[in-house]
């Protein structure tokens, strides 16, 4: 949390994504003012606000489903663009493709990226056993759990490589055991793959857990109210009292301001 | 200290098997399970995602029958659902028909009270429950918490002695549910009733309960108890409230 | 001019494709007779002409008058058979086993097919038109309510039963008022679709209505008296359809909210 700390964190990064400047209004209506921040290449990024501070607007705009009023967002210094760019997304709502099988599933998106067969059939592989189902590559989601559904999500998203995958709650409706399981889970991908995430989540003790680094958003009109580094090794534990620390330090900077 | 309490709910051996379209086996939900819930005490049912935790509220409520096993309330049998029971759902179950007061005053216009009596006493639990103000809106256009609030004062305007609550923080972001979990708390030491709420949350489970009891994995059954002992208002991140989350964590079975 | 366009753009869009779809007409009623295509100063001319001299006895208004009632007529019956029949189809399922194999079979009949059968049974005269627009609306007003009802969301009714609600209550206090919105989209299907037979009804030896103008003008050889019948069914049946969807944002204020 000093500024030490976060000089010593980005010194060795690389930038994978800049935002700067970026603005949204509808109408009259400011939801995003002027929010600045960059992302680094490899880094598990947790994003949180308070209930109603333009998260999903925030996610919106930096996955270029709505144009932005101001500002940019750059991928490897050059302006985002879906024809160059992967960004990929998780969101809370589970989004299996239900006409194809679990093995389907994730062969999908890295055949619209159009890589060679024996490429493709490799990552295939290779998803399936990190999530660990394999035994399950035949089924279809409507035979699955919910929680097996979104690992099938994550595993499709996962495959692909992106330059930035956003992740939108995606555990929200689980059981708490269920949740750390998936993270655990989420976390050895992330360690393996070295892919760049993005996590928003209003739950704090999740942002804790997860992430390197916490950006914290404002109410609306939102901005980065706060950056906090998580300087605590793996696994952590929601009892130990540096985590208790850095979790009501980042619950009381939401709660006032 | 329990033993001379009044039992209001008494469920000996509740078994519930459900027959699945398309498949030959049945599926074992309950399997003989057994809970008395005491007089004005907060009871939480915890368990993971599919525990049969649901099933268990409902043949309470009388709205599912047990396939074995009975249950009583004020040491009667129950016959199907009744006004001694309100009940809170996680999706709310709101009519969107009806504006806030008339969704309040539901239980009481099934029963014939008179319409004056009916909004003075709606009137009481939307105040209750902090939704003075919004009487006249439809529940289109409430927050998910604002929702759930008219559920809670309708659950409670029906005056019922027994409240059953079915993961009624669910669908809400965690910050709401925290926000919920400490009215709900507050609006139930007001006004206390015998409480029977259902989650798959552990923080949820010790803030809010005085009991807690922990389910295992389908087919449900309990596993164990917890009488919680901290005193209120209790802190999510206390010492002791942690101590008390982690044996209770490894208590409850892990579904994927 | 951005902003005059942004101001008025609600009503550009309709003015514009109306205004484009009569230059199409005109142009393309030059290259062809009189009586193949009519051009649109034509039909207006002729539609002038006739609301001042009564066709058959009757002025074009009191044509209008005579298909709209036959339409009220069949569609107040309609609903008052077909919205109890559906609900309570919907509702109990011992009722849907018995009806739904009959109502089926008759089903995919069309209006038009019982035309012998209701000359037959009501004669030519009002009632056999009344007849036909009837069956066209009533096998519609069943089925919106059937399904609505089927649709209604099980945990409204467990919540109406965890409050004490007795079957009764169940059904008109949650069950019915759930099912607003599908009533709402069968009462409105249905008098289009009333409407809409009215025409075949007229085919059968009328004397007034706008089925009958357009049955002179086929008579006459005049096309431009057939395009106005045409046009009146248009116009009438469209505001019918307006009054209908007011009343809907009217009668069910929530759903306007959601929508």
């Amino acid at each position: 949390m000093t500024a030490d700390n976060k000089s010593a964190y980005k010194a060795k990064r690389e930038v994978k994504v800049s935002v700067k400047n970026l603005t949204k209004k509808y109408g009259d209506l400011l939801v995003l003012d002027n929010i600045n921040f960059d992302i680094y290449k490899g880094e598990l990024l947790c994003i949180v606000g308070p209930t109603g501070c333009g998260k999903t607007t925030f996610l919106n705009c930096l996955s270029r489903f709505i144009p932005i009023t101001e500002g940019t967002i750059d991928v490897d210094g050059v302006p985002a663009d879906p024809h160059i760019h992967n960004i990929a997304f998780v969101f809370q709502e589970v989004s299996a493709i239900p006409w194809l099988t679990v093995e389907d599933n994730i062969r999908f998106g890295l055949r619209i990226k159009r890589l060679p067969e024996d490429e493709i059939e490799k990552r295939v592989e290779r998803m399936l056993d990190i999530v660990g189902l394999t035994k399950y590559r035949t089924y279809y989601p409507q035979q699955l759990s919910a929680s097996m559904e979104q690992r099938v999500v994550i595993a499709r998203n996962f495959a692909i490589n992106p330059d930035l995958l956003l992740m939108d709650e995606p555990y929200g409706q689980l059981d708490v055991k269920l949740r750390y399981y998936l993270e655990d889970e989420l976390m050895r991908i992330w360690k393996e793959l070295g892919s760049t995430v993005a996590f928003i989540t209003h739950n704090i003790e999740e942002a804790v857990y997860l992430a390197e680094r916490i950006l914290i958003l404002s109410p609306k009109p939102s901005t980065i109210k706060e950056e906090v580094i998580v300087d605590l090794p793996h696994p952590r534990q929601f009892d130990d009292p540096k985590f208790v620390a850095l979790r009501d330090y980042v619950t009381e900077s939401i709660k006032w301001w | 200290m329990s033993e001379d309490r009044e039992v209001k709910i008494a469920c000996k051996g509740i078994s519930k098997t459900f027959h699945v379209p398309g498949q030959k086996k049945l599926l074992h939900v309950l399997n003989s399970v057994s809970l008395e819930v005491y007089k004005n005490e907060f009871l939480v049912i915890l368990g993971p995602g599919q525990s049969g935790k649901t099933v268990l509220l409902n043949c309470i409520a009388g709205l599912i029958e047990p396939t074995q096993g009975s249950i009583l309330i004020n040491n009667k049998p129950i016959t199907g659902p009744g006004p001694d029971r309100g009940m809170v759902f996680q999706r709310y179950a709101l009519f969107p028909w009806k504006t806030v007061v008339q969704n309040v005053a539901f239980g009481l216009t099934i029963r014939g009270v008179p319409l004056k009596e009916r909004m003075e006493v709606a009137q009481h639990y939307i105040d209750l429950v902090g939704l003075n103000g919004f009487e006249k809106s439809y529940p289109a256009e409430l927050s998910g918490g604002m929702k759930q609030r008219v559920g809670i004062a309708r659950a409670y305007a029906s005056d019922p002695d027994i409240l059953l609550m079915d993961e009624p923080f669910g669908a809400l972001d965690a910050q709401t549910r925290y926000a919920m979990e400490k009215e709900l708390r507050l609006i139930w030491e007001k006004e206390k009733r015998t409480v029977c709420f259902v989650t798959n949350n552990i923080e949820e489970a010790i803030y809010l309960g005085d009991r807690v009891v922990i389910m295992s994995a389908l087919p449900g059954r309990i596993k164990t108890e917890h009488n919680i002992t901290i005193p209120v208002p209790r802190a999510y991140t206390h010492p002791d409230f942690l101590t008390l989350r982690k044996q209770i964590s490894e208590d409850t079975d892990l579904v994927l | 001019m951005s902003t005059f366009i942004k101001k008025y753009s609600k009503w550009l869009a309709p003015i514009g494709s109306f205004a484009a779809f009569l230059l199409l007409w005109q142009v393309a009623s030059l290259n062809v007779s009189a009586d193949f295509l009519p051009s649109p100063l034509m039909v207006w001319d002729e539609l002038v002409r006739l609301s001042q001299t009564p066709v058959g006895g009757t002025s074009l208004l009191g044509h209008v008058g005579y298909s709209l009632r036959r339409v009220m007529i069949a569609f107040i019956l309609a609903v008052a058979f077909g919205l109890p029949l559906g609900l309570l189809m919907g509702w109990n399922r011992v009722c849907d086993k018995i009806v739904s194999p009959i109502f089926e079979l008759l089903r995919p009949i069309p209006p038009i097919a019982w035309i012998p059968i209701a000359i037959l049974w009501l004669g030519v005269a009002e009632g056999s038109k009344i007849f036909i627009c009837f069956v066209g609306a009533f096998v519609i007003m069943v089925l919106n309510s059937y399904t609505g009802m089927r649709y209604v969301d099980p945990l409204l009714i467990d919540a109406a039963r965890s409050f004490g609600a007795n079957p009764r209550q169940q059904f008109f206090n949650v069950a019915v008022p759930a099912c607003l919105p599908s009533i709402f989209a069968g009462v409105q299907n249905a008098l289009s679709m009333a409407w809409m037979c009215v025409l075949a009804a007229e085919m059968v030896g009328a004397r007034e209505g706008v089925g009958f103008i357009i049955i002179q003008g086929m008579d006459l050889n005049k096309s431009s008296m057939i395009l106005v019948g045409m046009i009146l069914i248009g116009i009438v049946g469209s505001l019918l359809a307006a009054l209908l969807r007011g009343a809907e944002r009217a009668l069910c204020p929530w759903r306007s909210e959601m929508v």
